[in-house]
Formats: structure tokens, C-alpha cells, sequence
């Protein structure tokens, strides 16, 4: 019976008993659910519990060390925090898919066999589309079954991969993996799909924006990070990571860059932030480790209060398009200012909370030798403050008065955003108090004199470029548009393809049936000419040319015989 | 009086004959010729069953010792095509009273009799000789009657075919006889079994050659393989339709014993198969025959005409097998050869019966026969899937032999080309079938819907080969193990 | 930093200033006018030269080569924010399309549903108080509104 509290079934019960209770009751369980279970988590020493006898195997629900009680707080931190920022909400649906897409992520953190993290995985999958399709409109409903699709593809990969590895090695434990095998690999596959590597990233920035506002939030929070979680225990230190972390934080800078809508900009910078993870995971040291499972821990804070701001605008103002915004600060100071600090914590400024997170994967990666990565780490630095730090709040709040002057954000919206932000500049400042949470112990301390002069160097001379540009008016103008992405390959070129391509294969399936009908006519028109009554073979020979077979026939047996 | 059979074999329809010129009187003459069939046809199974229990006779006619005087060799391969020729004899003789009574003039029955039991006696004595002139004799008497029995034919046309025939015989015959000669130049003797032991250690090799080439050819102009094969469709078309019964089942399989007897018995199938390129014309003739000629059958609007052109296909298929020149190979011919005897002989038999009533053969016209001749249609039905080769008929028994036995060789073109062919003969037979069975007929006139079935004096002997070869085909095993014994022998040569 | 100015909130003068701020806001005024914008950068481009300066005087530790060259990541922050902008400039003339390009299956062509929000402009706010944010809180909407996200 205890076994049912463990925080991840704790979760799914409540959402099931949530439909059945008003509006009121349902809006304090997203917030009591999330505070019982983190008291739960840490409640449990470490070691596995809640190990459960499955038609012969055995399936371990709470795999509890540092490692997973890090991210199973910061994940009940993040449902607390949301659930406070979607007070408002009166959908049922919305609600039991937060707590079931929350349980679902903290079941997949504490999983300790791969079966059972197969559950939770699809589970994500399933409970997380709900937040798309609750915004009840057809794109959002077409957006969430791409969402869904992915999901679930990347769940049937998991499958197929821990069947094979179950094949190979009768273990179905989930320790580290390593790109060992062909199951090996599709596990590494399903976690990429859903850590949004390279190519494979589509979903993120194409469902994201899709959710309900309060929805966006939830969904910024898990299943990337569970990804990286999952990662980090299963591939630390395979050292492909490292560069296809090294390009994920560099590429979503140029599409965040051109794209106008914020909460898809905001996609793209919490891409980018996932690089610096998945860099961390792929050199696998203890420090790298640490500042993966740090960085996971402050983004999970900044990126969701990045996603709070631009979503209590749309909730004032019904639009996300940094075109149509403009000139907010006067109106909503305080939404104003919690992006402000999210935005510095992105961009790690210190007294933030990137700051003594992200420091720690730089310098694992200086420490590692491998200098174009650094390199690319530090250009990417640059590139979240171009895209996200200064883009988001200037646009939104400043530059030009769009003449639009809503209404400050609802209270308790204010609150979580206020929490979370207090969350990022406590963190900035004390650094002490996540690093006691990280996997491995810590002896590393950001707040060096270097530390702080680079990092002001950096922030201050970009931020200084931005004012040159500005005043040369090369800075561009937002305009309403859509910006493409290499989905474009399958959502419009393909499709659009199609037909053509149809109607070429229709077309030479004709062809080379007439052109089979044709030859055969010929070959049948021949055969027929040669045999039909009447025709050479067919007639009755005259007596000399049957006379003339005769002989030639003759002369052919004496002469093959007689040579 | 056992001992004299041999000779009775060949006694019986010589003297019949010219007790039916005698006679005159048609329907008596046609009991003589019967009598005498059917007196040959007991004569011949005793001999086959003396054969299978003892082994090979050797009869030596008038009592005149072998190398001198003229021997009669009979083995299991001979005694089974003379169970053949006198059993279709007695068949379809039975069933010629009452088709030579429509298409010959009553005056002529004595002399189409007559030549019919000297065709009989002719074949049989090519059969049963064992003197290689005696062979050119008896093949000389069986071919002039054959002759004399072609032009007996109601079209004006059988005249030119008959004609065309007897120049084409004529010149094979003389091919036979001129091997002979040089054979006899060559090794001294006319007995198969000296010819067989002497020929290797004759001192003029190239006597023997040139016999051989002689030989060859005339057997295979007698035997109508492909491209020697021209005489045949006209002759089988415009001939009574008894005859052409008669000489589909036996004429063409004579000629095949002679070309088995003289490859593998006199000169051995190391002789005929091996340094001399026989191969070169023998196979690529019997292929290109059984494709290209069931080809033309696909076209043939006469019913006749198609069955002519199928004959020398199924001949190609029996020189294919023979090709071979192995145990499997032999078999699949030979019993290729009684099979389609039987198949032939039926077909055109129910031929004969349409023929009978409807008055022509056009196969386009005989929509609809179904409803009116129903026995004669169902018999050709069961014939036609003979001669294709579905099983549980004797064309599927000697067509899988003869595919297993190129596989066995590993000759995979061959078996391919056979099976090709016979989905050729689906289609010339299913044409048939079609048009006969589902086409409605066009003119739905009362007279044309009535039944008017061929008489029972035609039907029960097309149903005694129909039942015959269908048993055959059930029981493949029993054709199979007569031809498996006779191929033994012939490849073990003469004792 | 702002180059466009709002010239009706500065001639509107304070009475309207008042209507249509925040209390908060006030505290940003500057951004709106030029010459405080200008002090600012003023202020910004001294930091900077400061801090540049700090890199000659002061010695730093480094891990990777090149790093502890005379303004490294200043020059990095500063030449790969340009580089950054003016190639996203580039890009957009690519990627940019319509916002019906993908219309109807993404949320780009279509509006944000209303029922989701709840569009009060700031002069239809109650002021702030402990009462109107209790109110707020429990779902007492003191302007007598129904209270958005309000479905099903």
C-alpha cells in the first residue's frame, strides 16, 4: 500500500480522483500533489524500492540516488510552480494532464530497469499531448498528432532497443549502455528523438508554442530534461555527445533568431540549452556531469519563467508575435522583471542561476582539451543572448510602443513567476545550495574574479554590439511570418511532392504497359504471321522445297558427322 | 504352336489380305480384316507377356539359322509397339466400319481393307524383324498401302497429300535402304545383332558413317520430325479419318522403334550420342519442333490440321527424350510413344465422330457441340487433357518423365521449353474446348440444338482408348516399367 | 535605446503618465527618452572600456589557449553578436514565409483562442490591494469579469 505513494504512482492517482472534485479543489491538488510527493521523494534513503515482480522480470520503480532525487526535485519543483501559474485554469483536462505528464516524468527519472522506463516514457508521451490538443483548435489538434507521432516513435524505438539489448545481454537493468550494439543504439536513438538532437528536433519548436499557455510551461519542464537524465545514466562519457551537443547549442541560434513568434524563440534558446547538457553528458566527467545535472536544474527555473512571461502577455494580450508586441514595461513591470531575470539567468550573468551552472560545463570542456567545443559553447553564450536575453524582453517589453496596454498578469501568475525568479537569483547567489544537491561532490566555485571579468567581458561588449547595431539600424525588424525549419522537408515539400511523384509512378506504370501490351502485339503479330494457316510454317510444302529441307538437312548430318 | 507366333504375327494379316480382295463383298471383307486385327492383336499381347516372363524370342523364319537366313528379335521394347499397333488396328477398325461406310464409296471397301491389313502386316514386320533388310521390306509394304490408304480420301486434295507423301517416303525409304547397303558393304551381315557386333571392329569406319547419316535421315523423314515433317498435316487432314486414327497411333511410332533400334541396338548409344555430332541435329530439331509446331497449332482453324501439327510437336518431345540417350530419357520417350498413340489415335477418333455428323471440322463452327454430341466431346475433352498433360492422364506420366529426365541430365532449358510447350497446348486445346463447351451458339435453330450423338459402333471404340489411356495415366507405373525394361535393353544393347 | 519614441506619452504629461503606467513602470520612464538612452550607452561603452582595460593589468588563468589574449571574450561577445545578427538577416531572406505557409495545421495562421485568455487592459484594472489581490486569488473578480481560462 505504500508502495502507492511513491511519488510517480502518487501523481497518477491524483490525477485520477481529480476529475471528480471542483474546480477549486482540483487547482489546490496541482498544488498539494506536487509539495506531498516531494516530501515523499525525500524521504526515501538511497537504494531501489518499490521493486514489483512482472511475469518474471523484475521491475524497480524508485531507483533512488543523487543523480535521480536531483531531477525528481527540480521536476516536483517545476509541477508546484506551474501548477500555481495555471491556478486560473478550469479545464479538467488540462489539469489531470499535468499531473499525469508530471508523474510520468518523475516515474521515468526514478525508473531503475529499462521495462519500466519504457512505461513512463510512452506515458509522457501520451499525458503531454493532452496540453497541445486542450488549446481545442484544428492546427493545435494536427500539431499535437505530429507531436504525438514523434513521441511515440521514439517510445517504439526504446522497445525495439531493449528488447535487443535484453537479447544480447538477459539484462534488463538501466545502468550504463554505451553505444555498444544495434539495441544500444536505438535506445540512444529514442533518447535523442526525445533530448531533440539535430534533425531529429523538429517536435520541440513545432508543438511547443502549439500548447495551451499554461501548458507550454509544463511542457518546457520534462521531457527534455528527462531525456538528458536518461542520458546522463545511460551514455555519460560516449563521446558522439559531445558534438552533437556542440551543434545543438549553435544551430536553434539562427532559427530562434529569424523566427517571430517568442514562445517558438523560447523553443529554440531551451534547444540550445539542452546542447550545453548533452556536451556535459558526452565528456562524462564528474565536473561535466555535475554541470549537465546543474544546468538541467537552473534551466528547468529560467526556461519556465521565460515561458511564464511571454505567457501571461498572451493571456493579456492574446498574441506571442514580437511583432505585434511592443512597449508592455509600461503595464506589466512585474512580468517585465521576472523576464528580465530570466532572461540574465539564460544568458548567465552572475548573481544568476546559469551562471554557476553553466560554468561548470564550460570549464569541464576547457579541461577536456577540446577547444573547438569550447569554442562553440562560448559562441553559443553569445547566440542566447542575442536570441533570448536581449530579443524577448526588448522586443516585448520595450522597443517600439506597440500602443497595446494590457493589464498587469493575474496574481497567482505573478507569484509563480516571482517564486521561480526569486528560485534563479537564490541560486545565483548561493550556489552552495544546489551543489550539495548534484550527483557528485563538489569543489568548485564560480565567483572567481577570472570568472566574473570574462563573463562580464562577454555579456557587456555583446550587449554593447547590440547597441552599435541598433544605432546603424542593422538590428533587424520582427515582421508576422513564419520562419522554416528542416521539417519543412516532410510537412510541405513531401506532401506537396506527392501527387507529382503519384502521378509519375501512374504514369509509367501506363507507359511500360503499353510499351509490354506493344511489344507483346509485335512478338504475337509475328508468331502468327509465321504460323498462322496459310503462313510458312503452316501450308502444305511443295514437294521440291520439302525436297530442298531434305537435302540441306542431309548435308548438314554428313558433314557434322563425317567431320 | 506357341513357338510359331512370331511368324503368325506377320502370317496373319499377309493372308488376310488377299482373302478381303477375294471377298469384295464390304461388310464381309471388313470381318476378315477384323478377324485378322484382332487374331494379331492376341498374338501380340501373348508375345509381350512371353517377353516379360522369358525374356527376348528369337525365331528363325523358315528355319534358316540367323546370319544367313532372317530372324525375328523380340523384346520388351518391340512386343510393346506391337501391342500398340495391332491393339489401335483392332480399335479403330471397329470403328471405320461405320465412318468408311459415309466417306468410301461402297465398291472400294474390299481394296481399303485390303491395304489396311497389308499397312498392319508392313508395320508389324518392321516391328518384329530382326534383319535390317527385312526392315526396308516391310517398311516398303507399310508405306505403299499407307499410300493407297491416304488417297482413299473424300477430298480431291488427299490425292496431291498422298502424292506428296509418296515421294517424301519414297525418298526416305531409299535413304533407309542406301544405309543398309553401306552397312552391308561394310561389315558383311544384315542381322541386327552380327550388324551390332561387327560395326565396331569394321575396317571401314567411314562405310559405317555414311550409313549411319543415311539412316538417320530417311528415319526421320519416315518419322516426320521437325523440319522433315511436311508431308505429314496434309496427309492427316485430308485422309479418311479412320486412317489418320490409325497412322497418328502407329505410322509415325514405327518409324521412332526403327530410329530407337538402329541408334541403340545396332550401333550403340555410345556410337550414335557420343564423337558423332547427332546431338548437334537431333535435339535442336526435336525442340525446335515440339516449340514452333505447337505453336502453329495455336492458329489451325481445322480441327484435323491442329491435331496434325500437335503429332509432330508430341514427336519432337519423343526425339527429345530419345536425345537424352539416358535410362530416365529412353523411358520418357518410349512411353511417350505409346501414350500418345493412344492419345492421338482417340483424339482423332472423336474427330471422326464430329465429322460423322456435323460434316466438317472448322473449329471456329462447332460452338455449342456440347449440347448436341455430348459423349464425343466429353471423350475429346479427356484425350485433349492427355495430350496437355494434366495428371491423372498419360500426358502428365510420360511429359513428367521426360522432365525429370532432363533435370536429371541438367538440361534446365529443356524441361523449361516442354513445360513451355505444353502451355502452349493448353491454349490449342482449351480453344477447342471452349468453343465447344461455353460459346453459344449462334444460329439457336431447333435442328442445331437436338441431340445427334455419333453411333455406338464409333463411340465404344473411342471409349475403349478413351478408358485404356485413362487407366494408363492412373496406373502410370505399368507403361512405365514395360518402357523402363525396353529402354534397359537398348541401352544394354542386343543379346 | 528606444529610437522610437512615444511622443503622445511624453507631451500627454504626467496626468496621463499616471493613468497609464504602472506603478513600477515609473522606474523605467528613461527608456523612453532619448537622452537618457544616450547616458546610458554612455555609461555602458566607460563599463566596457573598464573592463577591457582590467584585462591588461590583471592576469588571468586560463585552460585553453588563445583564451588569456588581451580582450578575448570581449572580442568573442562582441564580433559573434555581429556576426550572429547580420547572418540571421541573411537567413531570414531564406526561411522567411507567409504565416498561412503551413495553414491549417500550424497555430502560426491562427489566433489564440479567447476562451484561454483574458484580455483586460490595464485601465480596467481594480488597483492593487491586499482586498482586489485576494480577490483575484480566489477567483472574485472585483470587475465582475468571469475569470478566463474558464471551460469545460
Amino acid at each position: 500500500m505504500t508502495n502507492l505513494l511513491a511519488p510517480p504512482f502518487l501523481y497518477l492517482i491524483a490525477a485520477l480522483i481529480c476529475p471528480f472534485l471542483s474546480s477549486r479543489w482540483r487547482a489546490l491538488l496541482l498544488l498539494g500533489v506536487p509539495v506531498f510527493g516531494l516530501m515523499i521523494m525525500l524521504a526515501y534513503p538511497v537504494g531501489d524500492h518499490v521493486v514489483w515482480s512482472v511475469v518474471g522480470f523484475d521491475l524497480t520503480f524508485m531507483r533512488v540516488d543523487r543523480l535521480s532525487t536531483l531531477f525528481g526535485i527540480i521536476f516536483s519543483i517545476a509541477a508546484l510552480l506551474s501548477g500555481l501559474y495555471a491556478w486560473h485554469v478550469r479545464d479538467t483536462v488540462q489539469q489531470v494532464a499535468t499531473l499525469a505528464y508530471a508523474g510520468a516524468a518523475i516515474g521515468g527519472v526514478f525508473a531503475g530497469d529499462l521495462i519500466s522506463l519504457f512505461l513512463w516514457w510512452e506515458g509522457t508521451a501520451v499525458a503531454s499531448v493532452f496540453l497541445i490538443w486542450a488549446r481545442r483548435t484544428p492546427a493545435s489538434t494536427a500539431t499535437g498528432m505530429r507531436y504525438l507521432l514523434v513521441q511515440v516513435l521514439s517510445g517504439v524505438l526504446l522497445l525495439a532497443g531493449l528488447l535487443m539489448h535484453y537479447h544480447d545481454t538477459g539484462s534488463i537493468a538501466f545502468e550504463h549502455l554505451g553505444l555498444v550494439s544495434p539495441g544500444t543504439f536505438l535506445i540512444f536513438l529514442s533518447f535523442g528523438i526525445k533530448c531533440a538532437f539535430p534533425l531529429l528536433h523538429n517536435w520541440l519548436a513545432d508543438a511547443y508554442p502549439a500548447a495551451t499557455l499554461t501548458g507550454t510551461v509544463v511542457l518546457s519542464a520534462f521531457t527534455t530534461k528527462m531525456a538528458v537524465y536518461a542520458l546522463a545514466r545511460g551514455y555519460a562519457g560516449t563521446e558522439v555527445l559531445i558534438y552533437i551537443g556542440a551543434l545543438m547549442t549553435l544551430f536553434p541560434i539562427f532559427l530562434a533568431l529569424v523566427e517571430d513568434d517568442l514562445q517558438r524563440v523560447l523553443a529554440y534558446s531551451l534547444n540550445s540549452q539542452l546542447g550545453f547538457m548533452v556536451v556535459g553528458v558526452g565528456i562524462g566527467s564528474e565536473l561535466s556531469i555535475n554541470g549537465s545535472a546543474a544546468h538541467a536544474f537552473c534551466s528547468v527555473l529560467y526556461q519556465g519563467l521565460l515561458f511564464m512571461s511571454v505567457g501571461a502577455v498572451v493571456y493579456r494580450t492574446g498574441t506571442s508575435r514580437a511583432s505585434q508586441l511592443g512597449g508592455l514595461y509600461r503595464t506589466m513591470p512585474v512580468t517585465m522583471l521576472c523576464c528580465l531575470v530570466g532572461a540574465a539567468s539564460i544568458s548567465a550573468v552572475p548573481l544568476f542561476s546559469g551562471f554557476v551552472s553553466k560554468s561548470l560545463i564550460l570549464d569541464a570542456s576547457g579541461y577536456n582539451g577540446n577547444y573547438v567545443v569550447w569554442l562553440a559553447l562560448l559562441v553559443a553564450s553569445v547566440g542566447v543572448l542575442v536570441h533570448t536575453t536581449i530579443k524577448v524582453p526588448y522586443l516585448t517589453f520595450f522597443a517600439k510602443d506597440s500602443g497595446k496596454r494590457p493589464a498587469e498578469a493575474p496574481i497567482h501568475m505573478r507569484l509563480a513567476m516571482i517564486l521561480t525568479a526569486s528560485l534563479c537569483v537564490i541560486i545565483g547567489v548561493f550556489p552552495g545550495l544546489l551543489y550539495s544537491l548534484l550527483p557528485y561532490s563538489v569543489d568548485y566555485h564560480p565567483y572567481t574574479f577570472d570568472h566574473v571579468l570574462v563573463q562580464l567581458q562577454l555579456l557587456l561588449f555583446a550587449l554593447l554590439a547590440f547597441v552599435v547595431l541598433k544605432k546603424l539600424g542593422l538590428y533587424p525588424r520582427m515582421v508576422q511570418s513564419t520562419s522554416l525549419d528542416t521539417d519543412v522537408i516532410y510537412r510541405k515539400w513531401l506532401p506537396d511532392r506527392l501527387p507529382a511523384v503519384t502521378q509519375w509512378v501512374v504514369n509509367l506504370n501506363a507507359c511500360a504497359r503499353q510499351m509490354a501490351l506493344g511489344w507483346l502485339g509485335t512478338g504475337y503479330g509475328m508468331v502468327e504471321r509465321l504460323t498462322r494457316p496459310g503462313a510458312p510454317l503452316a501450308r502444305g510444302w511443295s514437294v521440291a522445297s520439302m525436297m530442298f529441307v531434305v537435302i540441306v538437312l542431309m548435308c548438314a548430318v554428313l558433314v557434322l558427322n563425317l567431320l | 504352336m506357341i513357338d510359331q507366333f512370331p511368324a503368325l504375327q506377320i502370317m496373319v494379316p499377309l493372308v488376310a489380305a488377299p482373302i478381303c480382295v477375294m471377298i469384295r463383298n464390304p461388310r464381309w471383307s471388313w470381318v476378315c480384316a477384323m478377324v485378322a486385327s484382332t487374331l494379331a492383336f492376341l498374338i501380340s499381347i501373348i508375345l509381350l507377356q512371353q517377353v516379360m516372363a522369358n525374356g527376348v524370342i528369337r525365331y528363325a523364319v523358315g528355319g534358316w539359322a540367323a546370319p544367313s537366313g532372317i530372324e525375328y528379335y523380340i523384346d520388351a521394347m518391340n512386343a510393346a509397339v506391337l501391342v500398340l499397333v495391332s491393339g489401335i488396328s483392332a480399335v479403330v477398325l471397329v470403328y471405320a466400319y461405320r465412318s468408311v461406310a459415309k466417306s468410301v464409296p461402297a465398291e472400294k471397301h474390299y481394296l481399303f481393307y485390303t491395304a489396311w491389313l497389308m499397312c498392319v502386316c508392313g508395320l508389324l514386320g518392321i516391328v518384329i524383324t530382326g534383319d535390317a533388310f527385312n526392315v526396308f521390306v516391310f517398311l516398303e509394304i507399310s508405306s505403299l498401302s499407307m499410300y493407297t490408304l491416304i488417297s482413299f480420301g473424300q477430298d480431291r486434295r488427299a490425292l496431291t497429300a498422298s502424292f506428296r507423301y509418296l515421294v517424301l517416303g519414297s525418298v526416305g525409304a531409299s535413304f533407309i535402304l542406301i544405309g543398309i547397303g553401306f552397312l552391308y558393304a561394310a561389315t558383311g551381315t544384315l542381322n541386327m545383332t552380327d550388324l551390332a557386333a561387327r560395326i565396331p571392329d569394321s575396317e571401314s569406319q567411314r562405310a559405317v558413317l555414311v550409313a549411319f547419316s543415311f539412316l538417320t535421315m530417311g528415319v526421320l523423314i519416315k518419322s516426320a520430325v521437325f523440319p522433315l515433317h511436311a508431308w505429314l498435316p496434309n496427309a492427316y487432314t485430308f485422309a479418311p479419318v479412320a486412317v489418320t486414327a490409325f497412322l497418328a497411333g502407329t505410322a509415325t511410332k514405327v518409324s521412332l522403334y526403327v530410329l530407337l533400334r538402329f541408334f541403340f541396338s545396332v550401333f550403340g548409344k555410345d556410337y550414335s550420342f557420343g564423337q558423332h555430332l547427332l546431338n548437334g541435329v537431333l535435339l535442336p530439331a526435336a525442340v525446335a519442333g515440339f516449340v514452333l509446331m505447337s505453336l502453329v497449332a495455336i492458329f489451325q482453324n481445322d480441327l484435323r490440321r491442329m491435331l496434325a501439327y500437335s503429332s509432330v510437336a508430341q514427336v519432337g518431345y519423343i526425339v527429345a527424350g530419345f536425345s537424352l540417350a539416358t535410362q530416365s530419357g529412353l523411358t520418357a520417350g518410349i512411353v511417350h510413344v505409346v501414350n500418345h498413340g493412344m492419345v492421338k489415335a482417340s483424339l482423332f477418333m472423336a474427330v471422326g465422330c464430329i465429322l460423322y455428323r456435323v460434316g466438317h471440322v472448322h473449329t471456329p463452327s462447332l460452338d455449342n457441340l456440347m449440347k448436341r454430341m455430348p459423349f464425343t466431346c466429353v471423350a475429346f475433352i479427356i484425350s485433349g487433357m492427355g495430350l496437355i498433360g494434366v495428371p491423372l492422364t498419360v500426358g502428365f506420366v510420360s511429359k513428367f518423365t521426360l522432365i525429370e529426365a532432363s533435370l536429371e541430365k541438367g538440361w534446365w532449358a529443356i524441361a523449361a521449353l516442354v513445360l513451355l510447350s505444353s502451355l502452349m497446348a493448353i491454349v490449342y486445346v482449351g480453344r477447342v474446348i471452349e468453343i465447344m463447351v461455353f460459346r453459344r451458339s449462334r444460329e439457336t435453330g431447333p435442328e442445331s440444338s437436338g441431340m445427334c450423338e455419333a453411333p455406338l459402333s464409333m463411340l465404344v471404340p473411342l471409349y475403349v482408348l478413351v478408358g485404356v489411356s485413362l487407366y494408363f495415366g492412373i496406373n502410370g507405373s505399368a507403361t512405365l516399367e514395360v518402357a523402363g525394361r525396353a529402354a534397359s535393353f537398348l541401352l544394354g544393347g542386343l543379346q | 535605446m528606444a529610437m522610437n519614441t512615444d511622443k503622445q506619452t511624453r507631451t500627454g504629461g504626467a496626468v496621463e503618465a499616471a493613468e497609464s503606467l504602472a506603478p513600477l513602470a515609473r522606474y523605467f520612464r528613461w527608456t523612453d527618452n532619448q537622452s537618457s538612452v544616450d547616458r546610458f550607452i554612455r555609461i555602458l561603452t566607460y563599463t566596457c572600456v573598464i573592463l577591457f582595460l582590467i584585462d591588461i593589468v590583471w592576469h588571468r588563468h586560463t585552460k585553453v589557449p588563445g583564451e588569456g589574449l588581451w580582450g578575448f571574450y570581449a572580442i568573442i561577445g562582441f564580433v559573434f553578436f555581429c556576426l550572429l545578427v547580420v547572418a540571421s538577416r541573411f537567413l531570414r531572406l531564406l526561411t522567411q514565409r507567409d504565416v498561412s505557409f503551413y495553414a491549417p495545421d500550424c497555430v502560426d495562421a491562427e489566433e489564440y483562442p479567447e476562451s484561454g485568455t483574458e484580455p483586460l487592459t490595464h485601465a480596467q484594472m481594480p488597483k492593487d490591494s491586499l482586498v482586489s489581490l485576494g480577490n483575484q486569488m480566489l477567483g472574485r473578480e472585483a470587475t465582475g469579469k468571469e475569470p478566463g481560462g474558464a471551460s469545460s
